[in-house]
């Protein structure tokens, strides 16, 4: 791959193509049953969710747990079944697609995972790991699957004399830069990092984001940042979504977003994430919501944060806030009016 | 602080036999613990702060572990002079714990009531009928709604942030002199986090309870700790007030830390300064410094011999490191790993 795309921080990604669109996902799954095991309420796990990552963008998901944000991943892969909406990758709508043609695309799509420990096989050498996504779309000969290993292995910092050895040698570390380079091995136009770095110790962690960055920079392939860490997501992405029960409620460039959020759930958010600087202490406002994230099988008439918003109006409870708004969608009542 | 020292660490050596050799996992550790003072503990994962808190609290299980040498005095006491049965009566009343995950903490087995009860009748010698008011109010306090109707519930019926309030209720419930935290809010999202660590700060200026902290949250710790401590490989390499350390570390690992967080209100798009290399394997630790191989300040002396403590004194209160080269304020020399 030799299409190196470099850009500069404040540079847009207006004019590169769209390597994923997402068009009004849902992922539904069956709820509570009653005694004859007839589902009786629907989770809706993902519910409406429309995006497009470009050309060598990356692009952060972040949301507390239960959002839906592993789950929109999956289904971006197809690991999970979508109940509707589009995926087109590269232009091309995944369902619409064969068999072997939707086997071609996925190399254009990998996935790396939290857990390092979980994700590699253990009875497979990094080598080996590395090699399969290539035998599996049957990129190159033997020799120059070698060499290509050989390669990844050196861009992604393990030494090549590993090659040989099993994951549970590794640290967690550099299990995730095998699962790193197993992802790139196939050359993916998007990578999509599902809390990458959340299961690595703080300085391990650094080294992680530090190499996804540089490899972003000599590659160009688009990511898709998941994670709960807001900081680290600030730190990565050049725009940043906010989901909250299965939506995105708000999604901008990543300095907007920061430093000027619209919708209450992300302030409340950004203010709840201590700062490691003791002298900020006092001045850090926090909001601090009330409550907890509610649970995905109930059904709302009204936005599904006004339970814990704390600018909620009664107005907010009649109808469904949608996305709106060009560079930065923001999906709030309370905003619009203002 | 100027409270009266409630706990004393002295030189605390913990080993562990396994199958792949002796792992020391403290290695002389010494603190002062004061009452109504957060102590925060901060280290990656392997540094040693979960065993130096199971060690205060008892819990290192023997076999295949190892309270070597070194003193724990809580109250002009030594805890490790103390039979099992008065080590009892302590762990739970005078010195309780919140462990990480409220899920294994807790008995799925039992209602959140008997839980509750347990603690108090076997501590305090209450009757049921008391010890169910004293539950109840413990729960109402730590802010669960509804409390008299989800006593009866069981702890898989409560969220992941419910249960670890659950976990604070019956910490507190015998109104103990410490509280042990480990990463109590490493498995919760940041917003319930944010309420948790609330919680915990008011129950401790209503109770003057004395919190020891471990996390590896350098955010948690600057908003939450008087003091702080940085393990490395089962050492304490830096002790400090939470604003000096913040401000002016002098190990070159703290810095190193320091530079590895992230933070929401710093430059975004900077490369971070990560700590080159892997923490060592315990079962071989070098002769010297343990993290020399790691430093860019190490040289042959840091390989060979293990530093002393440094301790500089000034205005009623002190510091530690543990580094043969006088640094000084690595952050005014733009010092860079």
């Amino acid at each position: 791959m030799n299409h190196a795309v470099h850009i500069s921080p404040d540079q847009s990604f207006e004019q590169s193509s769209k390597v994923l669109e997402v068009e009004d996902i849902k992922v539904h799954y069956p709820g509570k049953k009653d005694w004859l095991g007839r589902p009786i309420s629907v989770v809706r796990a993902v519910d409406g969710v429309t995006f497009a990552v470009r050309e060598g963008e990356t692009l952060g998901l972040v949301g507390e747990s239960g959002c839906g944000k592993s789950t929109l991943a999956r289904a971006i892969v197809n690991l999970v079944k979508v109940t509707a909406g589009k995926v087109r990758i590269d232009g091309r709508d995944v369902n619409t697609l064969t068999a072997s043609e939707r086997h071609h695309d996925r190399r254009k799509v990998q996935m790396i995972f939290q857990d390092p420990f979980a994700s590699l096989n253990p009875r497979m050498t990094v080598g080996k790991i590395i090699r399969e996504p290539m035998e599996i779309h049957g990129m190159y000969d033997r020799t120059t699957r070698k060499l290509e290993v050989m390669r990844l292995m050196d861009l992604v910092g393990l030494n090549l004399r590993f090659m040989n050895r099993y994951p549970h040698e590794f640290s967690g570390g550099q299990r995730q830069r095998v699962g790193i380079a197993r992802a790139m091995a196939s050359q993916p136009k998007l990578i999509i990092c599902d809390e990458a770095v959340s299961a690595l110790d703080v300085s391990i962690q650094a080294q992680v984001i530090n190499l996804l960055m540089d490899l972003q920079q000599k590659v160009g392939m688009a990511y898709l940042f998941i994670a709960h860490d807001l900081a680290v997501v600030r730190h990565v992405a050049d725009r940043v979504g906010v989901m909250y029960l299965g939506r995105i409620v708000e999604l901008a460039s990543a300095k907007n977003l920061y430093d000027s959020p619209l919708h209450p759930y992300t302030r409340a958010l950004l203010s709840s994430v201590p700062t490691p600087d003791p002298s900020l202490k006092s001045n850090q406002q926090r909001i601090l919501l009330s409550g907890e994230v509610p649970s995905p099988d109930k059904i709302y008439l009204g936005c599904p944060f006004s339970d814990r918003c704390s600018e909620v109006e009664p107005s907010c409870r009649d109808d469904f806030p949608v996305l709106k708004g060009k560079e930065h969608q923001v999906s709030c009542f309370v905003h619009e009016k203002k | 602080m100027n409270t009266p020292q409630i706990l004393q660490v002295g030189n605390l050596q913990v080993g562990f036999r396994t199958d792949t050799g002796y792992v020391s996992a403290v290695n002389g550790i010494s603190f002062d613990l004061h009452e109504g003072e957060t102590l925060g503990i901060v280290g990656e994962s392997g540094s040693g702060k979960s065993v130096l808190n199971l060690a205060v609290m008892g819990l290192i299980p023997q076999p295949p572990g190892k309270v070597e040498s070194g003193k724990i005095v809580y109250r002009g006491q030594d805890l490790l002079s103390l039979s099992s049965n008065e080590m009892c009566r302590i762990r739970g009343n005078r010195i309780a714990m919140i462990f990480q995950d409220p899920m294994t903490a807790l008995n799925p087995y039992l209602t959140i009531e008997d839980q509750l009860t347990e603690v108090t009748r076997w501590h305090l010698g209450i009757q049921m009928s008391e010890a169910r008011n004293r539950a109840v109010e413990m729960l109402e306090r730590v802010g669960i709604p509804n409390a008299p109707k989800r006593i009866q519930e069981y702890p898989h019926q409560f969220s992941g942030g419910m249960r670890q309030r659950v976990m604070i209720a019956m910490a507190l419930s015998c109104k103990p002199d410490i509280l042990i935290a480990d990463e109590p809010t490493t498995a919760l999202d940041v917003t319930i986090q944010a309420q948790i660590l609330e919680l915990m700060c008011q129950l401790q200026e209503d109770e003057g309870t004395a919190i020891i902290l471990i996390t590896h949250d350098l955010g948690v710790v600057a908003h939450n700790c008087h003091r702080v401590i940085v393990m490395y490989a089962g050492r304490a390499v830096e002790q400090a007030e939470t604003e000096e350390l913040f401000r002016d570390p002098r190990h070159p690992y703290t810095l190193g830390l320091l530079h590895s967080v992230l933070n929401v209100q710093g430059d975004p798009k900077a490369r971070l300064q990560s700590i080159s290399g892997q923490p060592p394997d315990l079962t071989e630790l070098p002769p010297g410094c343990a993290f020399a191989p790691r430093c860019s300040y190490g040289d042959e002396e840091c390989n060979q011999q293990v530093p002393i403590l440094n301790r500089i004194k000034s205005e009623g209160t002190f510091r530690e490191h543990r580094c043969l080269k006088e640094i000084g304020c690595l952050r005014d020399k733009g010092f860079r790993l």
